[in-house]
């Protein structure tokens, strides 16, 4: 189910109608079925795929947190099995097609068969959500681990489809004490969902048609289309996914949770690191703590932190679509935030930083970064990125 | 919301007065427009397509609008639009009558291409058309044609919502009055194209050659079993039952761009078919097919400015007896 359907908004009604009028009791119960009613929207047989994982999620963690700390060979075992179930379902459902795919590409004389499988909605989602309360368990961060609170963080609905990625340490105080929030509150919520309606549907729908030349090959695009055509979609992606953050969060608030923001101006960055701080927060900080920490983070020499920065960034790539040219524009950033790294600890680029009129020229240098990023984000294949690159930079006739 | 609600109330007292349908309209629009109608002995309604409807032209530019200007004591409307074919002529006319409109005089254009039956027209109805009149559509005229379904649970929802919020139901209509077009985004890639210069080199690319025609007449015999002609038909004798004078006129086309096309005595034995079998049911046929030079067309059957005030000008004397 998507938000901006009249599907979601026959269901959303009776939804919070039964939430709020039913007794207190009867809210973690409510808001459970709510979420699988929602998800069930999409396909049934997805519905037990996610309700299937997130049992075993649960049932591997708490086993995990029921284990003394010195069995520590036991519980990295679960934890390797909890992580393999989750990180398995994601390769096999999204990813298998590019690996047959590649592999054919590769060894022509293969002939591996696609699975032509539908990926289950925000199964990228909740297989990360699944995958930091394991380690988190594991890490002693998450001490107890209740089947109702674990429930509803799985299945709620608000950010099932495109986030934010929820933290189980801030979801679970809440969900336990679930209180009815100030007509104040309601109002801001109600306000922050139509407005993130009125962001996807005027703003960023109404872009989608000048993207074409990123999309659609025409000898007839030149140089101002291609700007325009990247431009465009470097507003769409914003206002598109800060549109469905902004309806998660609102809608989260007027069941009575606070969610954490996903987005903080993010194009006003002065540099490409402050970027990624600013931009789909809730996964840059999953990335940071599992997968970058793990890695060895920024603590094991300039080389090493630069490897990492790449790595972690081509996963994230990856994450965003089962495709080379999301890795591509992974590994961009990674060499961004590398290059960065490097720049900011030149004395050149200490000498830059102080400068009073740095702020405006680092801002549109960054902007300009991701706004090309997004080319290869967008661009279905490396061929068409790399003619939307040369019609950029006015390259073409070479 | 409440805003938005609250526009409701000067929705509620507006009446719909242009001389044509906008290009894109909505089933309420429809519903409003010719209730807006009723009551009236003088109306001179024209039916049809793009082609009598001014494709790529201002309304002041259509051949209808030209009418309206001279024929005094008449009103002309023009509930002609892109997409139209004999069906959707047959189903306007019963709407029509549905809601207490009565013609003074029905004025439609026969279009060859329509009795093809690769065309988009052939057996489907204008979706605003086909949702105001569904209680129109008869069982034997919805076998066979190709209807929409609409009884997702998205358009069983929007239909509920339009029932009662009128800023919603007119939703179409006035994104267009707006922004002139579809919506806020073709307004954007207009505006888009304009300033990259995309626009004049896609006119200049695209200037209708006779290869994009490929495919639209078919040339075999037009008989009962062409699901246009046979609804042609009834549209007639539904006109000669109602006792609503009807004039009809065979659609300029293009006969230099089409040469390869239609220039055979198929093509002129089909016209001269749909045009018996309307003069048989009392319905005055004008054969305008191949009375204009290429210079009057756009491209196949539209008609420039110039050819819309040509068309009026031949339309003029016979309209002018008839309504006499």
């Amino acid at each position: 189910m998507i938000f901006n359907t009249w599907q979601f908004a026959l269901f959303a009604i009776p939804f919070f109608l039964t939430y709020w009028l039913l007794p207190r009791q009867y809210r973690n119960l409510t808001l459970v079925a709510g979420g699988i009613v929602f998800y069930s929207a999409s396909g049934v047989a997805y519905t037990l795929l996610i309700v299937g994982l997130a049992a075993a999620t649960f049932f591997i963690g708490r086993a995990m947190a029921n284990l003394p700390k010195e069995r520590t060979r036991d519980r990295r075992g679960l934890l390797t099995l909890g992580v393999l179930l989750s990180v398995g379902a994601l390769a096999l459902f999204k990813y298998a097609n590019l690996f047959v795919g590649s592999v054919n590409a590769i060894v022509p004389k293969a002939h591996l068969g696609a699975l032509n499988w539908v990926v289950p909605l925000a199964l990228s989602f909740f297989t990360f959500e699944f995958i930091h309360f394991l380690v988190d368990v594991y890490l002693g961060k998450i001490e107890s681990v209740g089947a109702r609170s674990f429930s509803e963080f799985a299945l709620f609905f608000p950010t099932l489809v495109a986030g934010p990625i929820k933290r189980y340490q801030n979801f679970e105080p809440q969900s336990k004490n679930i209180e009815r929030p100030h007509s104040l509150v309601v109002a801001a919520n109600v306000y922050r969902v139509i407005l993130g309606l009125a962001k996807k549907m005027i703003i960023a729908d109404s872009m989608t048609p000048l993207t074409q030349p990123l999309l659609t090959p025409d000898p007839l695009y030149n140089h101002a289309d291609y700007w325009i055509g990247m431009l465009a979609y470097t507003a769409k992606i914003y206002f598109d996914f800060t549109g469905y953050s902004d309806i998660a969060i609102g809608l989260a608030g007027l069941m009575g949770f606070s969610i954490l923001e996903n987005f903080d101006r993010p194009y006003w960055s002065r540099n490409i690191s402050e970027f990624w701080r600013r931009w789909h927060i809730s996964l840059s900080s999953w990335i940071r703590d599992y997968a970058f920490i793990p890695l060895g983070g920024s603590r094991q020499g300039n080389a090493r932190t630069l490897l990492n920065l790449t790595a972690v960034m081509a996963i994230a790539g990856l994450w965003h679509g089962a495709a080379w040219h999301f890795v591509g524009w992974g590994l961009w950033h990674g060499a961004g935030l590398g290059a960065h790294r490097v720049w900011e600890r030149s004395p050149a680029g200490a000498r830059t930083a102080k400068l009073a009129g740095a702020r405006w020229p680092s801002t549109a240098l960054t902007f300009l970064f991701v706004a090309f990023g997004w080319v290869l984000f967008c661009c279905p294949t490396f061929d068409a990125a790399w003619k939307t690159f040369k019609e950029l930079l006015g390259a073409h006739a070479f | 919301m409440a805003l938005l609600l609250l526009a409701d109330a000067p929705l509620r007292s507006w009446t719909p007065s242009a001389s044509r349908l906008p290009e894109q309209f909505s089933a309420g629009y429809l519903d409003r427009y010719v209730d807006s109608l009723r009551g009236r002995d003088d109306l001179v309604v024209f039916l049809g397509d793009s082609a009598l409807w001014g494709y790529k032209l201002s309304p002041e530019q259509t051949a209808a609008q030209a009418l309206s200007r001279r024929l005094s004591g008449a009103r002309v409307v023009n509930l002609s639009y892109e997409g139209g074919s004999p069906v959707n002529d047959e189903v306007m006319l019963r709407f029509l009558l549905a809601k207490g409109v009565r013609p003074r005089l029905v004025v439609f254009n026969v279009n060859s291409k329509e009795f093809n039956s690769s065309d988009s027209a052939y057996r489907r109805l204008r979706p605003a058309l086909a949702l105001a009149a569904d209680p129109q559509i008869v069982p034997g005229l919805r076998a066979v044609l190709d209807m929409q379904d609409h009884s997702a649970i998205n358009d069983r929802a929007s239909r509920f919502v339009e029932r009662f919020w009128l800023l919603y139901r007119y939703r179409v209509d006035l994104r267009e009055s707006i922004f002139g077009t579809d919506d806020f985004a073709s307004w954007l890639k207009n505006l888009a194209g304009d300033v990259s210069g995309y626009n004049e080199r896609y006119r200049r690319a695209h200037v209708p050659t006779p290869d994009a025609f490929e495919g639209t007449y078919d040339l075999s015999p037009i008989d009962a079993s062409n699901v246009s002609f046979a609804r042609l038909l009834v549209f007639a004798d539904e006109l000669r039952r109602e006792r609503i004078p009807a004039l009809a006129f065979l659609t300029p086309t293009n006969h230099k761009l089409l040469h390869d096309y239609i220039d055979s005595p198929e093509y002129r034995a089909n016209l001269r078919t749909l045009q018996r079998a309307l003069e048989a049911r009392g319905v005055r046929t004008i054969d305008l097919d191949a009375q204009f030079p290429a210079g009057a067309f756009i491209d196949n059957d539209h008609l420039t400015a110039a050819g819309n005030a040509e068309l009026a000008d031949r339309l003029y004397p016979v309209l002018k007896s008839a309504l006499r």
